[in-house]
């Protein structure tokens, strides 16, 4: 915005609408009967209305063509000094003209000429119009023109010049507010523009965090599985006797490095998937398929370590469930996260079961134009009889590497990325996973994968059966 | 303040600020009923949606000064609300003081603050010095429930370099007062950054005078010197 605005700086023409200003004087003329003339300052006719067909000063001029008398009135009317009163100019027909300063904010905007008229109380002489055309002739001349008494006059320049105020406020208004929008706009333009440039800085350190971050990871996991293939197959080979026979601690040993090497290969192995997941490299197969086969394949798997503890497991899907499509090595990784962390957090004599069920619920992606769509899921559920999880941890406890106990004398192992991955895997399906549970009343997983997919990412060629491990 | 040397014209921009419903737009409307119409122009509303103000207030007030001089008064509200910063920033440019309306009620504390640290955000953007712009403090709505203590104004007082003034701009009360406040300051500092006095010839008693002549003031005579 301007330091100030000034009405100066628009100018009366420019301020006055044109149309509006002809109907102003166009019902000026109706009421007063009278003429009227508008001089921005500088002498620039802004508008006029004048009454009558053939005026006596065109008679005049014909009669006298070097003579401009309307623009000796008009000349004299708008160098009148500057006055509280108007000035009253009377032209060589002896006829009146009123001219008004119009004065806005203090600052003279231009001058209104009210006439030409004929004061009722003495009628100016008018020697050139009488040489012009005689005595009666003259008095003849101006017999067409209005008649008024100089009180009369002023109230008509008086309130003709308070309507052009009111005029020139409105339009000073109109054309400050559309300034101001404008201005609005592109300062808000300008800001948006600047935090977009924050934000695209922003993501673009993000991105190559991310980015450095996968790299890291992977050449990591891979400088870590390279001497641990040597370790896992030498120790396997000292356990086989490939090496000669073990005494019973050498035995212990050489079993213990291989079962840590394991779990060391299983580690690497999910921050390996959890790369390829974050990088976007991972693209899913789906194919048709049974849950119900598909969940009893997985709690088979963990039958020894649920005996192991003392904890039952159940299979509650129903084989009534209707096929679906879906990734069958990423839905059995998938459980097999959730089956494992619900094992490990259930204590001795407790349950963990899987279910699943058909629901219609709101489909992911963009709202449509017309409002959000549902479809169909299945609805899959991983319940334990855990201690359960406190409300404020549901949403950090997707996060990679978060740990709910992160102490050093916590009771679970792991490196708190099987979570991230069940994520990884239901996204994958364009699914949902959530969480209900209250500590202390056991945790479910719920997972919301929807049962039709595109065309385009179903494979429909290769009909597996249901996955067997 | 802009010069124009040609139209021997002086124009002053005060800014009136502070947080939403602080009084802003009441202070503009009692000053433009205790002037009387000779010594000031209409009062300006721009844009208001359920009597809120959008864009800004403003209401001219000018005098001619013995040398011949005209001086105007541009006074500015500006939006309270906080979505409206663009507009804030747009309408404190090239202001010459500023009035900082505050609501006395002990809840609008946190309002006052931030908007007086968003005042202060602006004036930096707009290049000019919070520090050292002239500004006066007013601590509206005295009449109202729960509000601060003179004692906790004066406190605040005390804190910084701007003169408080208490005001009910509802009745009038405390306008005047803090418009002539703040006037004496703004123009010790156009003197003192622009000899005011001896390039246009008008003193500070003239300026206030002028200003102050038209004006209807109930409460008894400004002290001019």
């Amino acid at each position: 915005m301007k330091d100030t605005y000034s009405i100066r700086e628009y100018g009366l023409a420019k301020l006055a609408d044109k149309e509006s200003l002809s109907d102003v004087l166009a019902a000026f003329g109706e009421l007063s009967q009278t003429g009227i003339a508008i001089y921005e300052t500088g002498g620039r006719l802004v508008g006029e209305l004048k009454i009558g067909g053939q005026t006596p000063c065109t008679r005049l001029k014909e009669s006298y063509p070097d003579l401009l008398p309307c623009a000796q009135v008009t000349s004299q009317a708008l160098s009148a000094k500057a006055g509280g009163e108007p000035a009253a100019v009377t032209c060589p027909l002896g006829m009146l003209y009123l001219c008004g300063r119009f004065v806005f904010e203090g600052d003279e905007l231009g001058r209104v000429v009210v006439g030409p008229f004929i004061p009722l109380d003495a009628v100016p002489p008018a020697p050139l119009a009488e040489a012009a055309f005689g005595k009666e002739g003259a008095a003849a001349a101006r017999e067409p023109v209005r008649r008024l008494s100089l009180e009369r006059a002023r109230v008509y320049l008086r309130s003709f010049l308070r309507v052009l105020s009111a005029l020139a406020f409105s339009a000073f208004k109109a054309g400050l507010t559309s300034q101001m929008h404008l201005e609005s706009i592109r300062d808000a333009y300008l800001e948006l523009e600047m935090a977009n440039r924050r934000l695209e800085k922003a993501l673009h350190q993000a991105t190559e965090a991310s980015r450095l971050k996968s790299a890291f990871l992977a050449t990591v996991s891979h400088e870590l599985k390279t001497p641990l293939t040597s370790i896992l197959g030498y120790s396997e080979m000292l356990i086989e006797g490939t090496a000669g026979a073990l005494n019973p601690s050498q035995d212990e040993y050489a079993r213990t490095i291989f079962e840590k090497g394991e779990a060391l290969q299983r580690l690497i192995g999910g921050i390996l998937e959890l790369t390829r997941l974050e990088s976007g490299a991972v693209v899913p197969i789906f194919k048709p398929g049974k849950l119900d086969i598909l969940a009893a394949a997985v709690l088979a798997g963990f039958e020894p370590a649920a005996a192991a503890k003392g904890i039952g497991i159940e299979n509650d899907v129903p084989p009534t469930l209707s096929d679906f499509d879906f990734d069958h090595e990423k839905l059995r990784a998938m459980l097999c996260c959730l089956v494992d962390n619900a094992i490990k957090f259930t204590p001795r004599g407790g349950t963990v079961s899987i279910s699943a069920g058909v629901e219609n619920r709101k489909a992911g992606g963009e709202l449509g134009r017309f409002g959000a769509e549902h479809e169909e899921h299945i609805r899959i559920t991983v319940s334990d009889s855990g201690r359960g999880i406190a409300r404020e941890m549901f949403t950090r406890i997707f996060d990679p590497f978060y740990q709910i106990d992160s102490s050093d004398t916590r009771e679970h192992g792991g490196l708190g990325i099987g979570l991230r991955l069940v994520k990884g895997y239901v996204e994958l399906h364009h699914g949902e996973v959530t969480i209900e549970s209250r500590p202390g009343g056991g945790t479910s997983f719920v997972v919301y994968l929807p049962m039709s997919h595109s065309v385009a990412e179903i494979d429909h060629d290769a009909a597996v059966p249901a996955v067997r491990i | 303040m802009q010069f124009n040397l040609a139209q021997r014209e002086i124009t002053l921009k005060i800014v009136y600020y502070g947080p939403a419903l602080s009084g802003k737009t009441t202070n503009l409307q009692s000053i433009h009923k205790l002037i009387k119409p000779e010594g000031r122009g209409r009062l300006m509303t721009l844009d208001t949606r359920d009597d809120r103000t959008l864009f800004f207030d403003l209401l001219p007030v000018f005098f001619e000064t013995a040398s011949g001089f005209k001086v105007k008064l541009k006074l500015f509200t500006v939006p309270g609300q906080v979505i409206h910063n663009s507009t804030r920033r747009i309408v404190l440019a090239g202001a010459d003081a500023v009035a900082f309306i505050a609501d006395s009620q002990r809840t609008m504390t946190k309002a006052n603050n931030e908007s007086w640290a968003n005042m202060h955000e602006n004036l930096k953007l707009n290049g000019l010095n919070p520090d050292e712009i002239p500004a006066a403090i007013q601590f509206n709505k005295r009449d109202l429930k729960d509000i601060k203590s003179d004692a906790e104004v004066d406190d605040v007082a005390k804190k910084g370099r701007e003169p408080v003034f208490r005001a009910i701009a509802t009745q009038g009360a405390g306008v005047m007062e803090t418009l002539f406040g703040l006037l004496k300051n703004t123009w010790g500092s156009l003197n003192t950054r622009h000899s005011f006095e001896q390039k246009f010839r008008i003193s500070q008693v003239e300026f206030l005078e002028n200003i102050f002549k038209h004006m209807d003031l109930g409460a008894g005579p400004l002290p001019f010197k």
